[in-house]
């Protein structure tokens, strides 16, 4: 990564952002919710795919950047979107 | 707009988070629970909104405590106007105590301070206002008033003052005589100035000279002052009195009564109605302000009896009045060396007294002389 790069992602906050807690799963700038249920939660990044199963599953939080679930975690799955 | 507004959505949780993210409104946090899911969403995006299916449990932010305030202001304003209220209490005066044990400085004081603005339930001056009043007062007064302060103690005025005490100067008089200003026969003398004309169990006559400011040698004047001092002398008095033998005298019965009294601007008020037919009043004071006193009150009934007096009762009673009467046109250093009963009648009604006293008291009186035109020379010295 140039140092063009390093300033438009500090000044435009780019880099997606994840965070996996005990009973909570945040994602900041992610791109689309593609689907949730209560046992499974699609969410689409700029380049990557995030698949997480689980018990319970409800959003807590969701706006424009911003997304969290919380409930009974069992796995995260990320794949790259280009090997779909 | 970043006000936030917290909203209880009665849809399916995953069916209402759908709809939002559809339409693109954010949702800060979702409170899940089975009598509805409540949203925090932003404030402006309640128009997107279906009105009927949300309830609004909340605002946030400058609206949320616009909100809170109107939700409460029924508390906000009574709290609002206690402050108010104790404020003003905490600074009004609702009374003016002028301790001072003239009643003439007192009226005066309290005219001036009612004149100059201070007067119960007006609201507490300025400490510099209070001294420019002070200085006032004390400037219209400065042969009156020596010093006084106004202290503030909780809803009162204290006023402390001072009398200002001019001891007048005794005029120098040149030439003087003590004189007798009754008959009398000289008991004592006190010679501070001039030279004794009498001596102890003389008998004078009014206006003769006790104490001369004519001072003799050889029947010589050698010199002129003014006579001062005190001659005791012993005088009398012939008192008539007359007693009637009938006489109202008040009996106290055991009956007495529990009240309670409310005095405002001077007038009385009992707030039990008073089942006694004649009774005096034991007032204690419980509770004062302003012009408002309350009092606990013992009432004690009485009865009037008319009653006669004996003769030996009449007689004490007649003894009694008399000296009570001859005191009265006596000096208060004056006493009475023995009395002597001159003559009684007795009627019906009425008995009569003729008394005659014996006292002792100061009889002399200082007064101004002139000096002989051909003794002007002489004067006044000291040394002589």
């Amino acid at each position: 990564m140039n140092i063009k790069d390093n300033i438009i992602n500090y000044l435009y906050d780019k880099n997606d952002v994840i965070c996996l807690y005990d009973d909570y799963f945040y994602v900041y700038n992610y791109k689309s919710l593609d689907s949730f249920s209560d046992k499974r939660v699609v969410v689409d990044l700029t380049t990557k795919k995030i698949t997480i199963t689980g018990e319970s599953l409800i959003i807590v939080r969701i706006t424009d950047n911003e997304l969290m679930i919380s409930g009974s975690i069992a796995k995260v799955e990320m794949k790259k979107i280009n090997e779909r | 707009m970043n006000d936030k507004i917290k909203i209880k959505i009665f849809e399916d949780a995953h069916y209402t988070i759908k709809y939002l993210y559809r339409k693109h409104l954010n949702v800060y946090n979702v409170e899940y629970s089975k009598s509805g899911n409540i949203y925090t969403i932003d404030a402006g995006a309640l128009d997107k909104l279906n009105p009927e299916s949300i309830e609004i449990i909340s605002y946030m932010g400058v609206k949320g405590f616009l909100f809170k305030i109107k939700r409460h202001r029924h508390f906000i304003i009574s709290i609002i106007l206690s402050i108010i209220l104790m404020l003003l209490l905490s600074n009004i005066v609702v009374d003016i105590d002028v301790i001072h044990s003239d009643k003439e400085i007192r009226t005066l004081l309290e005219d001036e301070l009612q004149s100059n603005g201070i007067h119960p339930f007006m609201i507490k001056k300025s400490f510099n206002r209070l001294q420019e009043i002070k200085e006032k007062i004390k400037d219209r007064h400065p042969d009156k008033i020596e010093w006084f302060e106004i202290e503030s103690v909780g809803m009162k005025y204290i006023v402390r003052v001072e009398e200002r005490i001019i001891t007048e100067e005794k005029e120098e008089k040149s030439y003087c005589d003590v004189i007798s200003n009754k008959d009398a026969i000289v008991l004592s003398l006190q010679v501070s100035s001039g030279q004794n004309k009498v001596t102890e169990n003389d008998y004078v006559k009014k206006g003769s000279t006790l104490i001369s400011g004519s001072v003799t040698f050889n029947e010589e004047n050698k010199a002129y002052k003014c006579a001062d001092g005190v001659v005791w002398g012993n005088t009398w008095y012939t008192v008539s009195v007359s007693v009637p033998l009938k006489h109202k005298t008040k009996i106290y019965t055991k009956n007495t009564q529990k009240n309670i009294g409310i005095e405002i601007e001077s007038k009385l008020y009992e707030i039990f109605r008073v089942h006694l037919d004649k009774y005096d009043t034991d007032k204690k004071k419980i509770f004062s302000f302003g012009n408002f006193t309350l009092y606990s009150e013992t009432l004690k009934e009485y009865k009037t009896v008319e009653k006669e007096y004996t003769e030996n009762e009449a007689i004490d009673e007649a003894l009694k009045l008399g000296r009570e009467k001859l005191y009265l046109n006596l000096d208060k250093d004056a006493s009475i060396l023995s009395e002597k009963v001159l003559q009684t009648n007795r009627y019906d009604s009425i008995i009569e007294m003729d008394i005659f006293y014996s006292v002792k008291e100061i009889i002399s009186e200082q007064v101004e002389r002139e000096i002989p035109k051909e003794e002007e020379g002489v004067k006044s010295d000291e040394s002589t």
